[in-house]
């Protein structure tokens, strides 16, 4: 059986300079050396005398990045502008939840959603962040938020109660934005 | 009798059927609001247009009926530009509730609205707006912004409860249903109406918001409450907890239909007051044992002085509770293991109708009949045992369940119970009964096991197991087997299909009867 060659055209077209090697080698290693050396003294002028690191460490945990709105931590529960959470308890991202993590026990109310959650857990040890709560929610009440700190010794503190979780609306609405742009795509 | 053309298949029906029905006996699905088999013909949804072939318009289907050489399309375009009409003109002032809804997962107008819909609103103007959640009866509550004014209820209260206490008020947009000034709907059976409400206008006070249906597995089983024995359907969650009933079709039976008594008896199986444990007396007390112990206590308790059964001084009260097999393997453990034929059994009378509620509040009198559990070859009858403790011939008591006391003797009988030897009591509650008892055995209820009630015609219908039964209970008939095996006497026995076929050959009513033949509607046994 012939065997075909298939010759990948990489795109790539060199010039003479790169072609002989050395030079790229050793610009490559200056590069590289030059961050090692910044990295290692580089704080030092910051404790003399005051002045910005140059250098992209974050300190995490004393420093954190803001992430973009796309960004999905922990799910959780968005509190109405009118001080009531906003899950109406339709079970909705309880059967969608690819990791069965949700459960709520609806209850009703006096007021004029009818429905709400009497309790709402979310299991964060079994979340797997995928987003689908909140894209299958018909009440814009459930989030992904930016918090990754879940880790615990415990994994019964791991799951959310409903406490745990409501967050006030005013705190979210880049989020909600983002949310807004990125289904309505989809003409729901 | 009609053969017609339906979908390019061809078929034959009997003489007056409506095309709607036709099609539905024959798989093909034709969308309908307002037709309920069960009720008579309305006409008013249109969503069940059809074309029929030289017809100049689209018919609907619920009302026309089926005539030589029609040639019927269920499916063409034009039916479902018509359905996509009606499902808009259904829209236009319906709320976007579905969130909040409990009708949602079980909702016509949801289900069509996917199949059958468009999926924009076109609708620019004010929604009409009507009153949302009121009590309209004891058991239901009702949103008058979802109805979709199909009649049903009307028609239901009209023609099967006979009660009318709904009618449909005013005319064209602003029409609306509600009850009669000063009537509640609060019929026996006005849960139906909560079954057949295509949406989410009618719901279940005692249902509504517990659970979303779609988290329920249905398992076919009947209901309990009295001789009738409506199928039901026993909606669980997670294997361990029942959330409803819901009756399931029998024409031989209940037709679609179950009283609000029935529906609502799923607490009882809740029930905080279930036995979960054997009980010994020790002093004043009853305190909880191993099943081992009760038995062997019962065993040694059950005999006489010379060791073997103390046959004539023993005597058996049984279940209308019991399943047929429990009956048999109750009336074997009597006569065999323990030589008596004090067996005898009582059911509680209560209020009946001429529709479905029979007067016998307990599921199996008939079964229990038919498997022998009354006196025979001079065993003792209920009262002659009663008489017989003060006079000392019945010195032992095997009760099971607590019907006794709605005999009118009942006190008179709880006073004299203390007078006994020794008293078994099993039951599914705590009742008056099991306190005296010195020793007391938890036993299943009908939704926690396997096996057949005959009801009051003679049908004999299956009951499946829906959940676990609580803590350390056990089926009625596990437990006597193991009882009649704690005293020496085998009777093994791995299910109550294996009973259900050694009754088949003993009881010869009961020949042809087998769990494979009784499926879900039943065999009668005449
Ligand atoms: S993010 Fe995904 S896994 Fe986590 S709760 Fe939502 S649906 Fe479930
Ligand atoms: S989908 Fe939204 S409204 Fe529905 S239960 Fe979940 S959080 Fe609540
Ligand atoms: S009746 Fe059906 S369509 Fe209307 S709100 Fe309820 S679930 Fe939705
Ligand atoms: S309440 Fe339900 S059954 Fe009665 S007319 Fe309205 S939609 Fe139909
Ligand atoms: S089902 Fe035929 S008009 Fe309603």
């Amino acid at each position: 059986m012939a065997i075909d060659i298939i010759k990948v055209k990489r795109n790539v077209n060199m010039t003479f300079w790169e072609r002989i090697y050395i030079p790229e080698i050793l610009r490559g290693i200056s590069i590289t050396s030059r961050h090692f050396f910044i990295n290692l003294v580089g704080f030092i002028p910051a404790i003399l005398f005051g002045k910005k690191r140059k250098i992209f460490t974050v300190y995490y945990p004393e420093e954190k990045l803001k992430y973009p709105d796309a960004y999905r931590g922990r799910p959780i529960l968005v509190i109405g502008d009118d001080g009531v959470e906003k899950c109406v308890a339709c079970g909705l991202c309880e059967r969608m939840c690819p990791a069965f993590c949700i459960s709520i026990q609806p209850a009703e109310t006096e007021l004029d959603k009818e429905r709400y959650p009497e309790t709402f857990t979310i299991d964060q040890s079994r979340c797997i962040v995928c987003g689908f709560c909140e894209e299958v929610c018909p009440k814009e009440a459930i989030l992904m938020s930016q918090d990754i700190e879940i880790a615990d010794y415990d994994r019964s503190k791991m799951l959310y109660q409903k406490e745990d979780l409501l967050i006030p609306e005013k705190d979210l609405r880049t989020r909600q934005a983002y949310v807004r742009e990125a289904f309505a795509r989809w003409n729901y | 009798m009609p053969t017609f053309t339906i979908d390019n298949k061809t078929i034959t029906v009997d003489k007056g059927t409506t095309i709607l029905k036709a099609a539905l006996e024959n798989g093909i699905k034709i969308p309908h609001f307002c037709y309920y088999e069960k009720l008579s013909i309305d006409g008013c949804c249109r969503m069940c247009l059809v074309e029929v072939e030289k017809m100049p318009k689209l018919t609907i289907a619920c009302n026309t009926t089926v005539a030589d050489d029609m040639v019927v399309h269920t499916h063409s375009p034009k039916v479902m530009k018509a359905r996509a009409g009606v499902m808009e003109f259904q829209l236009i002032n319906h709320p976007l509730d579905c969130p909040i809804c409990d009708q949602a997962g079980e909702c016509r107008l949801q289900e069509y609205c996917f199949e059958y819909g468009v999926p924009h609103s076109r609708f620019k103007e004010e929604k009409r707006k009507k009153k949302k959640r009121f009590s309209i009866g004891e058991h239901i509550v009702f949103d008058e912004d979802r109805c979709i004014l199909c009649r049903r209820c009307v028609r239901f209260c009209r023609e099967i409860s006979k009660t009318g206490e709904v009618a449909v008020f005013s005319r064209g947009d602003r029409s609306y249903i509600d009850i009669y000034p000063g009537r509640g709907l609060n019929n026996k059976y006005s849960l139906c109406t909560t079954d057949i409400c295509p949406v989410g206008a009618l719901t279940s006070k005692d249902f509504r918001f517990k659970v979303r249906v779609w988290f329920l597995t249905e398992i076919e089983s009947i209901c309990p409450e009295c001789s009738n024995g409506c199928n039901i359907k026993i909606c669980v969650r997670n294997n361990n907890k029942i959330y409803r009933y819901l009756p399931r079709q029998n024409d031989k039976v209940n037709d679609t239909w179950m009283c609000d008594g029935g529906r609502l008896s799923y607490k009882n199986i809740l029930s905080e007051d279930r036995l979960t444990q054997p009980l010994v007396k020790s002093g004043d007390k009853q305190t909880p044992v191993k099943w081992d112990e009760a038995l062997s206590i019962i065993a040694k308790g059950f005999k006489g002085k010379d060791g073997k059964p103390d046959g004539p001084h023993i005597g058996g009260i049984a279940s209308p509770h019991f399943t047929n097999e429990e009956g048999f393997v109750f009336q074997r453990f009597m006569r065999d293991a323990l030589e008596t034929n004090n067996i005898d059994f009582t059911v509680i009378k209560g209020y009946k109708d001429d529709m479905l509620i029979k007067e016998e509040k307990a599921a199996n009198p008939r079964g229990a009949k038919d498997m022998t559990l009354s006196p025979r070859n001079g065993g003792l009858s209920i009262s002659e045992m009663i008489r017989g403790i003060s006079t000392g011939d019945i010195k032992i008591l095997y009760i099971i369940g607590s019907d006794l006391m709605g005999l009118e003797e009942g006190e008179m009988i709880l006073d004299s119970l203390g007078n006994l030897d020794f008293l078994v009591v099993q039951d599914t509650h705590v009742s008056a009964l099991s306190r005296k008892a010195d020793v007391v055995l938890p036993s299943a209820t009908f939704a926690e096991k396997d096996g057949t009630f005959t009801n009051i015609n003679g049908i004999v219908q299956r009951i499946r197991k829906a959940v676990d039964p609580p803590g350390d209970s056990l089926p009625d008939w596990k437990i006597i087997s193991r009882l009649s095996k704690a005293m020496g006497y085998v009777m093994e026995y791995n299910s109550p299909e294996e009973i259900m076929n050694e009754i088949a050959k003993e009881i010869p009513a009961y020949k042809d009867v087998n769990y494979k033949k009784i499926e879900n509607q039943g065999i009668s046994v005449g």
